[in-house]
Protein backbone atom coordinates (compact mmCIF):
# COMPACT_ATOMS: atom_id res chain seq x y z
CA UNK A 1 0.00 0.00 0.00
CA UNK A 2 1.72 3.64 -0.87
CA UNK A 3 1.80 5.85 1.13
CA UNK A 4 -1.94 7.53 1.78
CA UNK A 5 -1.80 11.58 1.80
CA UNK A 6 -3.24 12.92 5.24
CA UNK A 7 -5.22 15.68 4.02
CA UNK A 8 -8.79 15.75 1.82
CA UNK A 9 -7.59 16.22 -1.54
CA UNK A 10 -6.31 12.69 -1.33
CA UNK A 11 -7.17 11.21 -4.78
CA UNK A 12 -8.53 7.60 -4.25
CA UNK A 13 -5.98 5.00 -6.35
CA UNK A 14 -7.60 1.83 -7.49
CA UNK A 15 -5.49 -1.58 -6.59
CA UNK A 16 -3.78 -2.18 -9.68
CA UNK A 17 -2.47 1.79 -9.54
CA UNK A 18 -1.68 1.34 -5.81
CA UNK A 19 0.84 -2.01 -6.48
CA UNK A 20 2.51 0.43 -9.48
CA UNK A 21 3.00 2.87 -7.02
CA UNK A 22 4.58 0.49 -4.05
CA UNK A 23 6.93 -0.87 -7.64
CA UNK A 24 8.29 2.59 -8.03
CA UNK A 25 8.88 3.67 -4.90
CA UNK A 26 11.19 0.25 -4.21
CA UNK A 27 12.29 0.74 -7.89
CA UNK A 28 13.36 4.90 -6.91
CA UNK A 29 15.02 2.96 -3.52
CA UNK A 30 16.94 0.43 -5.21
CA UNK A 31 18.30 2.86 -7.71
CA UNK A 32 19.16 5.49 -4.97
CA UNK A 33 20.90 2.83 -2.41
CA UNK A 34 21.21 -0.37 -4.34
CA UNK A 35 22.43 0.63 -8.11
CA UNK A 36 24.00 3.48 -6.28
CA UNK A 37 26.60 1.69 -4.44
CA UNK A 38 27.15 -0.61 -7.01
CA UNK A 39 27.72 1.96 -9.30
CA UNK A 40 30.52 3.91 -6.92
CA UNK A 41 32.28 0.77 -6.24
CA UNK A 42 32.16 -0.22 -10.14
CA UNK A 43 33.42 3.20 -10.63
CA UNK A 44 36.21 2.58 -8.32
CA UNK A 45 37.26 -0.51 -9.28
CA UNK A 46 37.06 -0.64 -13.03
CA UNK A 47 36.61 2.82 -14.09
CA UNK A 48 39.02 4.95 -11.93
CA UNK A 49 42.20 3.40 -12.61
CA UNK A 50 41.86 3.72 -16.49
CA UNK A 51 40.51 6.97 -16.19
CA UNK A 52 43.76 7.91 -13.96
CA UNK A 53 45.99 5.73 -16.26
CA UNK A 54 44.56 7.63 -19.37
CA UNK A 55 44.70 11.14 -18.29
CA UNK A 56 48.69 10.26 -16.26
CA UNK A 57 46.64 11.24 -12.77
CA UNK A 58 43.77 11.28 -10.87
CA UNK A 59 40.77 12.93 -12.11
CA UNK A 60 40.16 15.92 -11.16
CA UNK A 61 36.80 17.52 -12.35
CA UNK A 62 33.45 15.61 -12.87
CA UNK A 63 33.47 16.52 -16.48
CA UNK A 64 36.43 13.78 -16.66
CA UNK A 65 34.42 11.53 -14.71
CA UNK A 66 31.55 12.15 -16.33
CA UNK A 67 33.32 11.21 -20.24
CA UNK A 68 34.82 7.94 -18.47
CA UNK A 69 30.96 6.72 -17.33
CA UNK A 70 28.96 7.53 -20.42
CA UNK A 71 30.64 4.30 -22.18
CA UNK A 72 30.04 2.26 -19.05
CA UNK A 73 27.15 -0.26 -19.20
CA UNK A 74 26.37 0.03 -15.51
CA UNK A 75 26.04 3.73 -15.91
CA UNK A 76 23.44 3.32 -18.99
CA UNK A 77 21.99 1.09 -16.76
CA UNK A 78 21.85 2.87 -14.11
CA UNK A 79 20.78 6.45 -15.74
CA UNK A 80 18.13 4.71 -17.74
CA UNK A 81 16.56 3.11 -15.11
CA UNK A 82 16.51 6.10 -12.98
CA UNK A 83 15.23 8.31 -15.88
CA UNK A 84 12.19 5.76 -16.54
CA UNK A 85 11.34 5.69 -12.85
CA UNK A 86 11.05 9.20 -12.81
CA UNK A 87 8.42 9.16 -15.74
CA UNK A 88 6.73 6.00 -14.01
CA UNK A 89 6.35 8.28 -10.84
CA UNK A 90 4.11 10.98 -12.56
CA UNK A 91 2.35 8.14 -14.71
CA UNK A 92 1.36 6.38 -11.48
CA UNK A 93 -0.30 9.29 -10.32
CA UNK A 94 -1.85 11.15 -13.05
CA UNK A 95 -4.91 9.14 -14.28
CA UNK A 96 -6.38 9.02 -10.82
CA UNK A 97 -5.96 12.80 -10.21
CA UNK A 98 -7.90 13.13 -13.77
CA UNK A 99 -10.49 11.29 -12.73
CA UNK A 100 -10.48 12.83 -9.26
CA UNK A 101 -10.31 16.57 -10.94
CA UNK A 102 -13.75 17.37 -10.90
CA UNK A 103 -14.32 16.40 -6.98
CA UNK A 104 -11.55 18.23 -6.36
CA UNK A 105 -11.74 21.43 -7.72
CA UNK A 106 -15.07 21.70 -6.47
CA UNK A 107 -13.61 20.99 -2.58
CA UNK A 108 -10.64 23.65 -3.01
CA UNK A 109 -12.13 26.68 -2.27
CA UNK A 110 -14.43 25.53 0.68
CA UNK A 111 -11.21 23.70 1.97
CA UNK A 112 -9.57 26.89 1.52
CA UNK A 113 -11.43 29.09 3.53
CA UNK A 114 -11.46 26.29 7.05
CA UNK A 115 -8.44 27.60 8.61
CA UNK A 116 -7.96 30.86 8.44
CA UNK A 117 -5.15 31.79 5.47
CA UNK A 118 -5.61 33.03 2.36
CA UNK A 119 -4.67 32.90 -1.36
CA UNK A 120 -3.67 35.94 -3.42
CA UNK A 121 -3.17 35.07 -7.10
CA UNK A 122 -2.08 37.58 -9.35
CA UNK A 123 -3.35 36.45 -13.21
CA UNK A 124 -0.86 39.13 -14.65
CA UNK A 125 2.14 37.34 -13.57
CA UNK A 126 4.26 36.51 -16.21
CA UNK A 127 5.40 32.79 -16.06
CA UNK A 128 9.12 32.44 -15.81
CA UNK A 129 10.89 30.60 -19.13
CA UNK A 130 12.83 28.38 -16.25
CA UNK A 131 9.42 27.28 -15.29
CA UNK A 132 7.58 27.22 -19.02
CA UNK A 133 10.44 25.79 -21.19
CA UNK A 134 11.01 23.20 -19.68
CA UNK A 135 8.97 20.07 -18.04
CA UNK A 136 10.96 20.56 -14.86
CA UNK A 137 11.68 17.19 -13.45
CA UNK A 138 10.20 15.08 -16.20
CA UNK A 139 6.74 16.62 -14.74
CA UNK A 140 4.50 17.11 -17.03
CA UNK A 141 3.84 20.60 -17.80
CA UNK A 142 0.76 21.64 -16.00
CA UNK A 143 2.97 23.87 -13.66
CA UNK A 144 1.92 26.85 -16.30
CA UNK A 145 -2.12 25.46 -16.04
CA UNK A 146 -3.87 28.91 -14.24
CA UNK A 147 -7.30 27.32 -13.16
CA UNK A 148 -6.56 24.01 -11.63
CA UNK A 149 -5.01 22.80 -8.88
CA UNK A 150 -4.02 19.96 -10.58
CA UNK A 151 0.04 21.01 -10.69
CA UNK A 152 -0.74 20.77 -7.10
CA UNK A 153 -2.15 17.42 -7.13
CA UNK A 154 0.55 15.78 -9.64
CA UNK A 155 3.41 17.19 -7.33
CA UNK A 156 1.51 16.19 -4.20
CA UNK A 157 0.88 12.80 -5.05
CA UNK A 158 4.11 12.28 -7.33
CA UNK A 159 6.27 13.25 -4.28
CA UNK A 160 5.08 10.65 -2.31
CA UNK A 161 5.42 8.02 -4.80
CA UNK A 162 9.13 9.43 -5.43
CA UNK A 163 10.18 10.07 -1.94
CA UNK A 164 9.33 6.60 -0.90
CA UNK A 165 8.62 7.23 2.75
CA UNK A 166 11.86 9.18 3.25
CA UNK A 167 9.89 12.76 3.68
CA UNK A 168 7.08 11.80 5.86
CA UNK A 169 3.62 11.30 5.79
CA UNK A 170 2.83 14.81 5.14
CA UNK A 171 6.00 15.01 2.96
CA UNK A 172 7.38 18.14 5.02
CA UNK A 173 10.42 16.52 6.62
CA UNK A 174 12.56 19.10 4.73
CA UNK A 175 10.98 22.27 6.07
CA UNK A 176 10.33 19.77 9.92
CA UNK A 177 14.17 19.49 9.95
CA UNK A 178 15.22 22.98 8.69
CA UNK A 179 13.05 24.82 11.37
CA UNK A 180 13.26 22.77 14.27
CA UNK A 181 17.53 23.23 13.91
CA UNK A 182 16.78 26.90 13.75
CA UNK A 183 14.75 26.64 16.64
CA UNK A 184 17.39 24.26 18.32
CA UNK A 185 20.27 26.31 17.49
CA UNK A 186 19.59 29.48 17.76
CA UNK A 187 16.69 29.32 20.84
CA UNK A 188 16.42 32.77 21.12
CA UNK A 189 15.64 33.75 17.75
CA UNK A 190 11.60 34.14 17.95
CA UNK A 191 10.27 35.06 13.95
CA UNK A 192 7.09 36.56 13.78
CA UNK A 193 6.82 36.52 9.89
CA UNK A 194 8.00 33.36 7.55
CA UNK A 195 8.16 33.14 3.92
CA UNK A 196 8.46 30.22 1.90
CA UNK A 197 10.31 31.01 -1.84
CA UNK A 198 8.87 28.45 -4.57
CA UNK A 199 6.29 26.78 -1.92
CA UNK A 200 5.28 24.46 -3.92
CA UNK A 201 1.87 22.50 -2.12
CA UNK A 202 2.87 24.43 1.08
CA UNK A 203 4.14 20.89 2.37
CA UNK A 204 7.53 22.62 3.81
CA UNK A 205 5.35 25.97 4.48
CA UNK A 206 3.38 24.31 6.50
CA UNK A 207 6.81 22.87 8.74
CA UNK A 208 7.29 26.54 9.58
CA UNK A 209 3.91 27.42 11.01
CA UNK A 210 4.07 23.85 13.10
CA UNK A 211 7.55 24.48 14.44
CA UNK A 212 6.96 28.38 15.21
CA UNK A 213 3.02 28.38 15.82
CA UNK A 214 3.22 32.14 17.20
CA UNK A 215 4.86 33.07 13.36
CA UNK A 216 2.77 34.04 10.09
CA UNK A 217 3.91 31.82 7.32
CA UNK A 218 3.62 33.04 3.82
CA UNK A 219 4.48 30.95 0.75
CA UNK A 220 4.85 32.54 -2.71
CA UNK A 221 5.33 30.50 -6.35
CA UNK A 222 4.47 31.51 -9.30
CA UNK A 223 1.85 28.85 -10.41
CA UNK A 224 -1.42 29.57 -9.41
CA UNK A 225 -2.21 26.18 -9.91
CA UNK A 226 -0.21 24.75 -7.24
CA UNK A 227 -0.85 27.62 -4.94
CA UNK A 228 -4.50 26.34 -5.05
CA UNK A 229 -3.90 23.33 -4.35
CA UNK A 230 -1.49 24.68 -1.34
CA UNK A 231 -4.18 26.81 0.06
CA UNK A 232 -7.07 24.07 -0.15
CA UNK A 233 -4.05 21.58 1.75
CA UNK A 234 -3.55 23.88 4.47
CA UNK A 235 -7.37 24.52 4.75
CA UNK A 236 -7.67 20.86 5.26
CA UNK A 237 -4.79 20.47 7.70
CA UNK A 238 -6.49 22.92 9.88
CA UNK A 239 -3.06 25.38 9.52
CA UNK A 240 -3.24 28.74 8.49
CA UNK A 241 -0.56 29.93 5.77
CA UNK A 242 -0.83 32.79 3.10
CA UNK A 243 0.03 31.67 0.02
CA UNK A 244 0.70 34.42 -2.88
CA UNK A 245 1.41 33.98 -6.78
CA UNK A 246 4.66 35.95 -6.78
CA UNK A 247 8.30 35.72 -8.60
CA UNK A 248 10.73 35.09 -6.02
CA UNK A 249 13.39 37.27 -8.22
CA UNK A 250 10.85 40.23 -7.61
CA UNK A 251 8.46 39.95 -4.59
CA UNK A 252 5.67 42.36 -3.85
CA UNK A 253 6.19 42.86 -0.21
CA UNK A 254 7.88 46.57 1.77
CA UNK A 255 11.30 46.38 3.17
CA UNK A 256 11.79 44.21 6.30
CA UNK A 257 8.43 42.46 6.04
CA UNK A 258 10.14 39.26 7.88
CA UNK A 259 11.87 37.73 9.95
CA UNK A 260 13.22 34.21 7.89
CA UNK A 261 13.14 33.57 4.12
CA UNK A 262 13.15 30.35 3.36
CA UNK A 263 13.73 27.98 0.02
CA UNK A 264 13.47 24.12 -0.47
CA UNK A 265 14.79 22.45 -3.47
CA UNK A 266 14.30 25.48 -5.25
CA UNK A 267 17.77 27.32 -6.19
CA UNK A 268 18.31 24.98 -8.57
CA UNK A 269 15.50 25.59 -10.46
CA UNK A 270 16.97 28.94 -11.12
CA UNK A 271 19.91 30.58 -13.37
CA UNK A 272 22.46 32.07 -11.20
CA UNK A 273 21.46 35.72 -12.21
CA UNK A 274 17.86 34.85 -10.48
CA UNK A 275 19.66 33.32 -7.35
CA UNK A 276 21.20 36.46 -6.94
CA UNK A 277 18.66 38.48 -7.57
CA UNK A 278 16.28 36.33 -5.24
CA UNK A 279 18.57 36.87 -2.43
CA UNK A 280 18.87 40.21 -3.46
CA UNK A 281 14.92 40.14 -2.83
CA UNK A 282 15.41 38.53 0.24
CA UNK A 283 17.99 41.11 1.66
CA UNK A 284 15.28 43.44 1.07
CA UNK A 285 12.12 42.28 2.97
CA UNK A 286 14.19 40.58 5.96
CA UNK A 287 14.43 42.43 8.74
CA UNK A 288 17.82 43.17 10.74
CA UNK A 289 18.30 39.98 13.02
CA UNK A 290 16.35 38.31 10.08
CA UNK A 291 17.87 34.93 8.42
CA UNK A 292 17.68 33.74 4.66
CA UNK A 293 18.16 29.97 4.88
CA UNK A 294 17.92 27.51 2.00
CA UNK A 295 18.09 23.86 1.28
CA UNK A 296 19.45 22.31 -1.37
CA UNK A 297 22.03 19.57 -2.79
CA UNK A 298 25.58 20.74 -0.89
CA UNK A 299 28.22 22.83 -3.64
CA UNK A 300 30.41 21.11 -5.76
CA UNK A 301 33.55 22.56 -4.20
CA UNK A 302 33.24 20.38 -1.23
CA UNK A 303 32.62 17.12 -2.51
CA UNK A 304 35.05 14.42 -4.72
CA UNK A 305 35.10 14.68 -8.69
CA UNK A 306 33.15 11.47 -8.37
CA UNK A 307 30.34 12.52 -5.93
CA UNK A 308 29.82 15.98 -7.57
CA UNK A 309 28.89 13.72 -10.68
CA UNK A 310 26.74 11.34 -8.62
CA UNK A 311 24.90 14.69 -7.52
CA UNK A 312 24.46 16.43 -10.71
CA UNK A 313 22.64 13.65 -12.46
CA UNK A 314 19.50 15.60 -12.42
CA UNK A 315 20.97 18.58 -14.61
CA UNK A 316 21.94 16.32 -17.40
CA UNK A 317 19.25 13.83 -17.55
CA UNK A 318 16.13 14.60 -15.34
CA UNK A 319 15.26 18.53 -17.00
CA UNK A 320 16.98 20.10 -14.63
CA UNK A 321 19.24 22.29 -16.74
CA UNK A 322 20.23 25.16 -14.01
CA UNK A 323 21.76 22.55 -11.44
CA UNK A 324 25.13 22.37 -12.22
CA UNK A 325 25.80 26.25 -12.53
CA UNK A 326 24.40 26.58 -9.45
CA UNK A 327 26.30 23.99 -7.57
CA UNK A 328 29.91 24.92 -8.84
CA UNK A 329 29.45 28.51 -7.10
CA UNK A 330 30.53 29.48 -3.65
CA UNK A 331 27.35 29.83 -1.86
CA UNK A 332 29.16 32.05 0.64
CA UNK A 333 29.13 34.43 -2.62
CA UNK A 334 26.03 33.67 -3.67
CA UNK A 335 24.91 35.31 -0.22
CA UNK A 336 27.02 38.18 -0.58
CA UNK A 337 26.07 39.08 -4.04
CA UNK A 338 22.59 39.54 -2.50
CA UNK A 339 23.91 42.07 -0.23
CA UNK A 340 24.35 39.58 3.15
CA UNK A 341 27.99 40.19 5.04
CA UNK A 342 31.09 37.21 4.77
CA UNK A 343 30.56 36.68 8.53
CA UNK A 344 26.88 35.86 8.36
CA UNK A 345 27.04 33.34 6.16
CA UNK A 346 25.91 29.57 7.65
CA UNK A 347 25.84 26.27 6.08
CA UNK A 348 25.09 23.03 7.76
CA UNK A 349 23.57 20.03 8.18
CA UNK A 350 21.16 18.15 9.68
CA UNK A 351 19.51 15.07 10.46
CA UNK A 352 15.73 13.73 9.95
CA UNK A 353 13.80 14.93 12.14
CA UNK A 354 10.76 13.34 11.26
CA UNK A 355 12.69 10.48 12.12
CA UNK A 356 15.05 10.90 15.47
CA UNK A 357 14.20 11.40 18.93
CA UNK A 358 14.49 14.95 20.57
CA UNK A 359 17.31 14.70 22.60
CA UNK A 360 19.44 12.96 19.36
CA UNK A 361 18.60 15.57 17.04
CA UNK A 362 19.29 18.33 19.54
CA UNK A 363 22.41 16.81 19.83
CA UNK A 364 23.24 16.56 16.42
CA UNK A 365 22.46 20.04 15.77
CA UNK A 366 25.25 21.62 17.61
CA UNK A 367 28.07 19.89 15.32
CA UNK A 368 29.29 21.34 12.56
CA UNK A 369 28.46 20.83 8.84
CA UNK A 370 29.50 17.26 7.52
CA UNK A 371 29.56 17.21 4.04
CA UNK A 372 30.30 13.96 1.92
CA UNK A 373 29.40 12.18 -0.96
CA UNK A 374 25.91 10.93 0.93
CA UNK A 375 24.57 14.16 2.04
CA UNK A 376 21.30 15.12 0.63
CA UNK A 377 20.90 11.82 -0.93
CA UNK A 378 17.16 9.83 0.08
CA UNK A 379 18.57 6.75 1.73
CA UNK A 380 19.14 5.28 5.38
CA UNK A 381 21.61 8.02 6.95
CA UNK A 382 19.91 10.49 5.29
CA UNK A 383 21.37 14.38 5.98
CA UNK A 384 19.97 17.35 4.54
CA UNK A 385 22.44 19.91 3.93
CA UNK A 386 21.57 24.22 4.21
CA UNK A 387 22.78 27.35 4.07
CA UNK A 388 22.59 30.99 4.16
CA UNK A 389 22.49 34.09 5.89
CA UNK A 390 21.90 36.20 8.70
CA UNK A 391 20.65 40.21 7.97
CA UNK A 392 22.79 41.93 10.51
CA UNK B 1 19.42 -4.39 -28.63
CA UNK B 2 17.31 -6.27 -31.13
CA UNK B 3 17.12 -9.18 -29.59
CA UNK B 4 16.64 -7.87 -26.27
CA UNK B 5 13.26 -6.03 -27.52
CA UNK B 6 12.19 -9.18 -28.95
CA UNK B 7 12.68 -10.35 -25.34
CA UNK B 8 10.97 -7.94 -23.77
CA UNK B 9 7.64 -8.16 -26.22
CA UNK B 10 7.17 -11.59 -25.27
CA UNK B 11 7.42 -11.06 -21.35
CA UNK B 12 4.82 -8.33 -22.43
CA UNK B 13 2.67 -10.95 -23.94
CA UNK B 14 3.20 -12.92 -20.74
CA UNK B 15 2.52 -10.72 -18.53
CA UNK B 16 -0.89 -9.65 -20.00
CA UNK B 17 -1.67 -13.36 -20.36
CA UNK B 18 -1.87 -13.83 -16.41
CA UNK B 19 -3.39 -10.07 -16.21
CA UNK B 20 -6.33 -11.75 -18.47
CA UNK B 21 -6.51 -14.63 -16.52
CA UNK B 22 -6.90 -12.50 -13.13
CA UNK B 23 -9.92 -10.65 -14.77
CA UNK B 24 -11.44 -13.40 -15.63
CA UNK B 25 -11.34 -15.35 -12.60
CA UNK B 26 -12.44 -12.14 -11.07
CA UNK B 27 -15.40 -12.21 -13.13
CA UNK B 28 -15.45 -16.26 -12.73
CA UNK B 29 -15.93 -16.06 -8.88
CA UNK B 30 -18.46 -13.37 -9.33
CA UNK B 31 -21.16 -15.38 -11.36
CA UNK B 32 -20.47 -17.77 -8.40
CA UNK B 33 -21.24 -15.38 -5.56
CA UNK B 34 -17.97 -14.56 -4.36
CA UNK B 35 -17.13 -10.41 -4.71
CA UNK B 36 -13.53 -11.22 -5.49
CA UNK B 37 -12.68 -8.13 -7.38
CA UNK B 38 -14.02 -5.36 -4.66
CA UNK B 39 -12.93 -7.68 -1.98
CA UNK B 40 -9.12 -7.25 -3.97
CA UNK B 41 -10.16 -3.70 -4.81
CA UNK B 42 -10.53 -2.42 -0.86
CA UNK B 43 -8.62 -4.86 1.08
CA UNK B 44 -6.15 -2.95 3.73
CA UNK B 45 -3.35 -5.42 4.21
CA UNK B 46 -2.29 -5.68 7.45
CA UNK B 47 1.60 -4.24 8.84
CA UNK B 48 2.67 -7.84 8.48
CA UNK B 49 1.19 -8.32 5.18
CA UNK B 50 2.54 -4.84 4.18
CA UNK B 51 5.94 -5.76 5.38
CA UNK B 52 5.94 -8.81 3.58
CA UNK B 53 4.93 -7.62 -0.09
CA UNK B 54 7.68 -4.84 1.01
CA UNK B 55 10.43 -7.55 1.51
CA UNK B 56 8.95 -9.06 -1.47
CA UNK B 57 9.18 -6.17 -3.63
CA UNK B 58 12.18 -5.45 -2.62
CA UNK B 59 13.93 -9.16 -3.22
CA UNK B 60 12.18 -9.04 -7.02
CA UNK B 61 13.57 -5.65 -7.45
CA UNK B 62 17.14 -6.93 -6.53
CA UNK B 63 16.64 -9.83 -8.46
CA UNK B 64 15.98 -8.10 -11.61
CA UNK B 65 19.11 -6.49 -11.63
CA UNK B 66 21.33 -8.95 -10.10
CA UNK B 67 23.51 -9.51 -13.07
CA UNK B 68 24.42 -5.71 -12.33
CA UNK B 69 26.02 -6.75 -9.40
CA UNK B 70 28.72 -9.41 -10.09
CA UNK B 71 31.74 -9.07 -8.75
CA UNK B 72 34.12 -6.11 -10.41
CA UNK B 73 37.33 -6.99 -11.67
CA UNK B 74 40.03 -4.67 -10.52
CA UNK B 75 41.98 -3.45 -12.93
CA UNK B 76 45.62 -4.51 -12.70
Amino acid sequence: MPMELLHDLKVPHDQDTRARQDFVSTLRGYILNDMAAGMKSRYREAVEPILTRDLGRAPATQDEVHAAMKHDLFFKFYSAVRYNAQEMVWRSVIPGIEAALPDMRAKAEALGARAGGSLTLNPELELPENVTAVDVHLMPGVYAAPDTPAAGAVYDNGLAVFSAGFMGRELNDIGMSMANYVRKRFPDFAPADILDCGCTVGHNTLAWARTYPQATVHGIDVSSSVLRYAHARAGSLGIPAHFHQMDATSLAFPDTSFDVVFSSMFLHELSVKDIKRFFAEAYRVLRPGGLLVNMELPPNQALEPYDQFYLDWDCYYNAEPFYRAFRDQDYAGLTQAGGFAPEDFLQFTVPQYTYMDDADFTDAVQRPASIDGETGRLSATLQWFGFGAWKR
Amino acid sequence: MDQILSMVLELAAELWVVRERVFILEAVLKKQGVAAAEAVETYVPTEDEKAVLAKMRAEATANIFRTLNREHKTVT
